[in-house]
C-alpha cells in the first residue's frame, strides 16, 4: 500500500523548504530571545534601538524564504498560496482597522493590536492554506 | 472545461501521484484538473496531450455555455 501520496515534485518543494526555513526560524528565535533577554531601551541609545530591530533581518529572511517557496511551486499550488495570502491580508488589514478605531476610542493599547494584526494575519494565511490546499 | 484525465488515467492505472510525477507537478494539482475545480495553462494541457498522445480537444472539452460563447 502506497502511504506517501506525494509527488515527486512535492517531496522535492518539502526537502527544500526544509533545508530554507529552519535557519531563517532559528534567526529568528535567536534574535527575538536576545532582545527580550537584553532588555533594551531604544529611546536612551541608537545601538539599542538597531539591536531591538534585528529580528527584522530574520523576518526579511523569512520572506524571501517564502518568495522561494512561492517560486518553487506550479501553476495550481501559486494560484493556492496567492489565495491565502490575500486571505491574511485581508484579516490583518481588518484587525489593523479594528484595532485603530478601539484605539482612538482609548480602549487597549497601539502596541497590543499591531501584535494582535501580526498574528491573526499569519493565523489566517495558514489556516486558508491549509483549508484551500485539503479541497 | 470539462476533461477526461480521470478517465484516461484510470486506463493506465495510474494513481494520481503517479500522472503527477510524469507531468511533474504536485497530487494536487491532477486533482484539481480531475474534479475539474482548475484548468490547466496551455503548456500543461499540451503536456497531458503529448502524455497520453491525444489531442489536446479530445481530453478537454467545453462546457455547453462555453462553446456558445466562443
Amino acid at each position: 500500500m502506497e502511504l506517501d501520496r506525494r509527488s515527486e515534485l512535492e517531496r522535492r518543494q518539502d526537502r527544500a523548504a526544509i533545508r530554507d526555513a529552519i535557519p531563517a526560524i532559528v534567526a529568528l528565535v535567536v534574535l527575538e530571545g536576545v532582545v527580550t533577554a537584553a532588555d533594551l531601551d531604544a529611546s536612551a541609545n541608537r545601538w539599542h534601538l538597531l539591536v531591538s530591530l534585528s529580528p527584522l533581518l530574520a523576518g526579511v529572511w523569512l520572506a524571501w524564504v517564502q518568495w522561494r517557496i512561492l517560486r518553487r511551486c506550479d501553476e495550481y499550488q501559486r494560484t493556492v498560496h496567492l489565495e491565502a495570502l490575500s486571505v491574511g491580508f485581508a484579516v490583518a488589514m481588518l484587525v489593523a482597522l479594528t484595532g485603530g478605531l478601539l484605539d482612538g476610542a482609548d480602549v487597549g493599547s497601539s502596541a497590543q493590536y499591531l501584535q494582535l494584526t501580526f498574528i491573526t494575519g499569519i493565523v489566517a494565511w495558514v489556516a486558508a492554506l491549509a483549508v484551500l490546499m485539503r479541497r | 472545461m470539462r476533461n477526461r484525465l480521470r478517465e484516461l488515467r484510470a486506463v493506465r492505472r495510474w494513481s494520481q501521484a503517479d500522472l503527477a510525477d510524469q507531468l511533474d507537478v504536485s497530487r494536487q494539482t491532477v486533482n484539481a484538473i480531475e474534479t475539474e475545480r482548475f484548468d490547466p495553462s496551455l503548456p500543461l494541457a499540451f503536456k497531458i496531450a503529448v502524455l497520453f498522445d491525444q489531442p489536446i480537444e479530445a481530453i478537454f472539452l467545453p462546457q455547453a455555455d462555453e462553446s456558445r460563447t466562443t
